[in-house]
């Protein structure tokens, strides 16, 4: 088709060879514009409708498994956390029936609002605040080395001195690192019997049967008793430190020193049991203070911070049941 | 556009109309029409190498929020798992120390876990998250069912003490307020009537006559009669090895195979048997041997408190029989 093709232009009476106009060309593009996306719209569809892509294919499966077992899964689980809510009522049940008293609720931790006032304090308050507690620090650092070395050239603690604090029963006489043993404190509790309010003369440690118990300071043992009878302290061991302090050591199954037998602090005299008048094995210390008992709590000043002793403080003031 | 196209005719010598018609006017179409396509399929091919599918972009959202929801599902498992393993180790650390038993075996807590060849068969099994999220769910309804076992256990043996502390003989069978003396002689004494030393098993509460007499704690009257030495006595079954006489009586208020709560009035204090005053003859015994009652109250109980023992044991006992 390489002919030329003419137009006739009427005003010159010529045929004049006929040009392709921009207007013609923008005419043939847009068609095919035009034309080319509706194929392509008309492609996609077809495509989505026609054919599943491996990817599609294997999308769909999954979802459709999922939404299934998402119901089923969450049916199962309601059931689970059903009985899960019913076991811990019973839970808390149980406790009440044991100790007479609410279980202690497990608190989240919130951030206490100090912090967050910390959080929020402008920086510049925030820097001043420091710079002033640096300043007291550094004075107070001052005067303690100043006090210290007063005190350290005063302090000189004679013999009799040395004697007295370590007649002190000042450590636990088990091992209670998590501080989670101690569950009755002295004074009024109620009696597991006949649970009436009586007075409890020392403080229960519950642990299980065989428990090492430990002699709280050094002293003689002044009274070892074995017996059988389901009544009052049952196996127990008195410990005389001296200057009238005596520590006693009750319910025990196994007793490891003879009367008479001197004793170091910390040393093993037998194990925990349930002898005696006693509803589960634990330990009932007592501290006698010439002839009287007295609370052992305050005792308890070596190898705890004061926070745990604080802790083992309030553990001792909860007004349960003991295990007598 | 419907100017007309003329062509020179070198053999007519003439300009002639000419116009798209036949082979030529196909040729057109066809090009135009296969431009089309090839610039379809451009941009197609351009999309498809970029883009998902429409299909595939609305499952993907959808996948999405599946599995978000299936994520909550998960932690819900999670969570779940958590808290029986705090009520597993408060069973086995409190509980079990208390009740002074064994802690549950190991063995017996993972006994009969299947693996997870159970949902290896049907649809799932293309999904290890799922297979594996299943597995954790019936581990932990195995061992939620152990542990709901174990509690049942618990409680049970827990009804079984509290049946046997309640039991026990644990507060004086008079009111101090009406006591006149007690004689805290228990062993080897002088008999007051036969005047020989004789085995005395139990302890004396001088009281006027008519002071009620109290149980001393749940059981049942195995014997409410009167006998020569003893006079009107009963005598009350407590289980577990524990017995207990109260002698002397002037009226005995139950009657054999009573069932009695502790502070429920028995009978009032008497003369009569071999006693030379009015008074309460009380004996404990364990596995039928006598053992000294002091054992067996409180005496640092308060009046006050006493009185609310005696009244509970008696409204319970109006309540429960």
């Amino acid at each position: 088709m390489s002919k030329i093709k003419y137009h006739y232009n009427a005003k010159t009476f010529q045929y004049e060879p006929a040009r392709i106009s921009y207007k013609d060309i923008l005419w043939y593009v847009s068609g095919v514009l035009f034309l080319g996306l509706l194929l392509f719209g008309g492609m996609i569809t077809a495509h989505d409708a026609l054919f599943d892509s491996e990817n599609e294919k294997t999308l769909r499966h999954e979802n459709a498994v999922l939404a299934k077992h998402k119901d089923l899964l969450d049916v199962q689980l309601a059931s689970i956390e059903h009985s899960l809510s019913e076991l811990e009522n019973e839970d808390k049940n149980l406790y009440t029936r044991l100790f007479n008293a609410e279980p202690p609720e497990y608190q989240v931790q919130e951030p206490t609002l100090s912090k967050e006032e910390v959080l929020l304090a402008e920086a510049s308050d925030f820097r001043s605040l420091l710079q002033e507690l640096e300043s007291k620090s550094d004075q107070l650092k001052e005067k303690s080395i100043r006090s210290n070395a007063a005190f350290g050239n005063r302090i000189r603690i004679s013999k009799n001195e040395l004697e007295e604090i370590s007649t002190i029963p000042s450590v636990q006489p088990i091992v209670n690192n998590e501080l989670n043993l101690l569950v009755s404190g002295f004074g009024e509790r109620i009696n597991p019997f006949h649970k009436g309010m009586y007075n409890h003369p020392g403080i229960d440690y519950a642990a299980p049967r065989g428990t090492q118990v430990m002699a709280t300071a050094p002293g003689q043992v002044v009274a070892v008793n074995r017996t059988k009878l389901q009544a009052g302290y049952g196996n127990y061991v008195d410990i005389n430190h001296g200057r009238g302090v005596v520590t006693r050591y009750a319910h025990l199954d196994r007793i490891d020193v003879r009367q008479g037998q001197r004793i170091t602090k910390a040393k093993v005299i037998g194990t925990i049991g349930s002898s005696g008048g006693s509803i589960a094995p634990h330990l009932h210390y007592e501290v006698i203070l010439d002839g009287e008992q007295v609370n052992p709590i305050p005792y308890l000043i070596e190898g705890l911070s004061s926070k745990d002793h604080n802790k083992l403080l309030s553990l001792s003031r909860k007004q349960n049941q003991s295990l007598d | 556009m419907s100017k007309i196209k003329y062509i020179y005719n070198p053999r007519t010598c003439k300009y002639e109309p000419w116009y798209l018609r036949g082979k030529a006017l196909q040729d057109q179409i066809a090009i135009f029409v296969g431009l089309s396509i090839l610039l379809a399929l451009a941009l197609f091919w351009a999309f498809t190498q970029n883009y998902d599918t429409l299909d595939e972009q609305s499952l993907k959202k959808e996948n999405l929020t599946l599995r978000t929801q299936w994520q909550i599902l998960e932690d819900r498992i999670h969570h779940s798992f958590a808290a029986l393993n705090i009520l597993i180790e408060k069973d086995d650390q409190n509980y079990r120390t208390i009740l002074d038993t064994e802690p549950l075996s190991p063995e017996i807590r993972s006994a009969g876990v299947g693996g997870s060849e159970k949902f290896s068969m049907d649809e799932i099994k293309d999904f290890p998250s799922l297979v594996y999220d299943y597995t954790i769910l019936e581990k932990l309804k195995h061992n939620l069912a152990i542990e709901v076992q174990s509690f049942e256990e618990l409680d049970e043996m827990l009804n079984d003490r509290i049946h046997m502390w309640a039991s026990r003989p644990a507060i004086q069978p008079i009111n101090n307020k009406q006591l006149d003396q007690l004689h805290m002689s228990y062993g080897a004494r002088m008999h007051p009537i036969f005047k020989v030393v004789k085995d005395h098993n139990g302890l004396d509460f001088s009281a006027s006559k008519g002071t009620p007499v109290y149980a001393t704690g749940d059981g049942t009257v195995s014997t409410a009669h009167f006998s020569e030495s003893y006079g009107n006595v009963i005598y009350i079954n407590h289980g577990h090895g524990y017995e207990t006489r109260y002698a002397h009586l002037s009226k005995i208020g139950v009657t054999t195979g009573e069932k009695v709560k502790r502070g429920h009035v028995i009978g009032y204090v008497g003369n009569t048997g071999n006693s030379v005053s009015s008074h309460l003859h009380y004996e404990v015994l364990f596995k039928n041997e006598s053992v000294n009652p002091i054992n067996f109250f409180q005496r640092d109980l308060s009046n006050s408190e006493y009185e609310r023992l005696i009244e509970i044991g008696n409204t319970q006992n109006k309540a429960l029989d």
